[in-house]
C-alpha cells in the first residue's frame, strides 16, 4: 500500500483490543478470543471482495459494540464480585474483635503491672492508647454498619461504586485497589514498632534484656502476617479473573 | 439494547435464541471440536442466514458452559500462525445435549400434532 497512511490491520486490531482491555470485564484470554474471531471474519470478508479496513469495520461491527459485549461476558465471569467490599466489611471486623481483644488483654496486663509498681503514670498512658485505639476502630466499624445497613450509606457506596467503575483504564483500577490494600497494611505495621516503644516508656530502665519483649513482639509479627495474608486472600479473590500483564498478546499482534 | 446472552437480528426471538444457543453448541459440537468463529458461521449457514447469533455474544455463552463443565477448551496455533481457541464436548456435555434432544423433540412432535390437525394456521 502506498497511500500516505495506509491501514494496518494488526495495528487496528491491537487498537480494538487496547479499547476492550480498558474494561476489566475482559482478561487477556478473552481479548484473545475475540481478536482471533474479528481475524476469522475479517478474512472472510475480504475473499467476498472488501477492502481490508471495509472487511475491518464490518467485523468490528458483526461482533458487537463494547458496551452490550462488557455486560455479557461481566455475566458469565464478573471479574470485580462486589461481594468484596461485603468481605472487606467482615475484614475489617475481625480486625476490630482482634485489636480489641489485644487492647483488652493489654489493658488487664498494664493493670497487673500498676499494681504491682509504684509508677502508674506510664501505665495509665498505655490504657489510654488502647482506648484511642478502639474508640477509632469503634468509627471505622460504625462507618462500615452505616455503609452497608443503611439507606443512605448505601446510596453513598454505590455512588462511590460507580464513579470507581467510572474509571477507565483497568490498570488505573487495579493500581487504586492495590493502593488500598497496601495502605492498611502499611497502618497496622506500627503496631509492631508500638510493642518496643511502650516498653521503653512504661519502663526505661528495664530496656536491657530483649528477650522479655519477644513473646509480644512475637504476637505483634503473627498478628500481622495474619493480617496481610487475609488481605493478600481478599485482593486475589476479587481480582483473581484480571490478566496478568501480558506483553505476549500484544507483541503477538504487533508482529505478524 | 436488549440484554439477553443471545440476540437475535431475524426470524427467532430473543428468547428462543438464549434457550436453544447452548443446545445449539452441544450439538454442533457433537460433530467434533470447533472454534467461536466456525460454530456461527455454521448455524447461520444451517439455517439459511434466518438465525443469525450476535457474533460476540457467542463467547460469554461458551465461557458459561466451560464454567459448567460441559465442554472444554485448547488454544491451539491456526494456519495463519495465530492462536485459536477451540472448544469440545465433556461428558457432562454429552449428557446434557441427550436430555435437551429428548426435551426438544417432546415439543417438536406437539407443535407437529398440533400444526397438523389445522393445515390452515398462518
Amino acid at each position: 500500500m502506498e497511500s500516505p497512511t495506509p491501514f494496518d490491520l494488526n495495528e487496528a486490531i491491537r487498537r480494538w483490543q487496547h479499547n476492550l482491555g480498558a474494561s476489566l470485564a475482559f482478561n487477556a484470554d478473552n481479548l484473545e478470543e475475540l481478536a482471533s474471531h474479528l481475524r476469522a471474519s475479517i478474512q472472510k470478508l475480504k475473499a467476498a471482495g472488501l477492502s481490508e479496513e471495509e472487511a475491518f469495520r464490518t467485523a468490528v461491527r458483526r461482533i458487537g459494540e463494547r458496551g452490550v459485549l462488557e455486560r455479557e461476558f461481566h455475566k458469565v465471569k464478573p471479574v470485580l464480585n462486589w461481594s468484596l467490599p461485603k468481605s472487606l466489611f467482615w475484614f475489617a471486623a475481625g480486625v476490630f474483635f482482634a485489636r480489641v481483644i489485644l487492647s483488652l488483654s493489654l489493658a488487664v496486663r498494664s493493670a497487673e503491672w500498676s499494681y504491682n509498681f509504684v509508677p502508674r503514670q506510664p501505665y495509665v498512658r498505655l490504657t489510654l492508647s488502647n482506648s484511642v485505639d478502639v474508640a477509632l476502630l469503634s468509627l471505622v466499624v460504625l462507618f462500615l454498619c452505616w455503609r452497608f445497613f443503611t439507606d443512605g450509606g448505601k446510596k453513598f457506596g454505590a455512588s462511590f461504586v460507580s464513579r470507581f467503575e467510572g474509571l477507565a483504564n483497568a490498570r488505573l483500577k487495579l493500581t487504586v485497589l492495590n493502593l488500598l490494600a497496601l495502605a492498611t497494611v502499611v497502618a497496622f505495621l506500627p503496631s509492631i514498632s508500638g510493642v518496643l516503644a511502650n516498653r521503653v516508656r512504661s519502663d526505661p530502665m528495664e530496656m536491657g534484656d530483649l528477650r522479655d519483649y519477644w513473646p509480644a513482639i512475637a504476637r505483634r509479627l503473627a498478628f500481622n502476617v495474619v493480617l496481610v495474608l487475609t488481605m493478600v486472600f481478599l485482593a486475589r479473590r476479587g481480582l483473581r479473573k484480571i490478566p496478568p500483564a501480558d506483553g505476549t498478546l500484544h507483541a503477538r499482534a504487533m508482529s505478524s | 439494547m436488549p440484554n439477553g446472552i443471545m440476540q437475535i437480528i431475524l426470524m427467532l426471538s430473543r428468547e428462543l435464541i438464549a434457550a436453544s444457543s447452548t443446545t445449539l453448541v452441544l450439538s454442533i459440537l457433537s460433530d467434533g471440536e470447533n472454534y467461536g468463529y466456525a460454530l456461527i458461521q455454521r448455524v447461520t449457514e444451517l439455517s439459511g442466514g434466518e438465525v443469525q447469533w450476535s457474533e460476540g455474544m457467542l463467547y460469554p455463552v461458551l465461557h458459561w458452559m466451560e464454567k459448567e463443565d460441559l465442554i472444554e477448551s485448547e488454544w491451539r496455533q491456526a494456519e495463519s500462525g495465530h492462536r485459536r481457541k477451540y472448544y469440545r464436548l465433556r461428558q457432562k456435555g454429552r449428557t446434557a445435549l441427550h436430555k435437551e434432544k429428548e426435551q426438544w423433540t417432546v415439543v417438536n412432535n406437539l407443535f407437529t400434532k398440533l400444526w397438523k390437525a389445522q393445515p390452515h394456521l398462518t
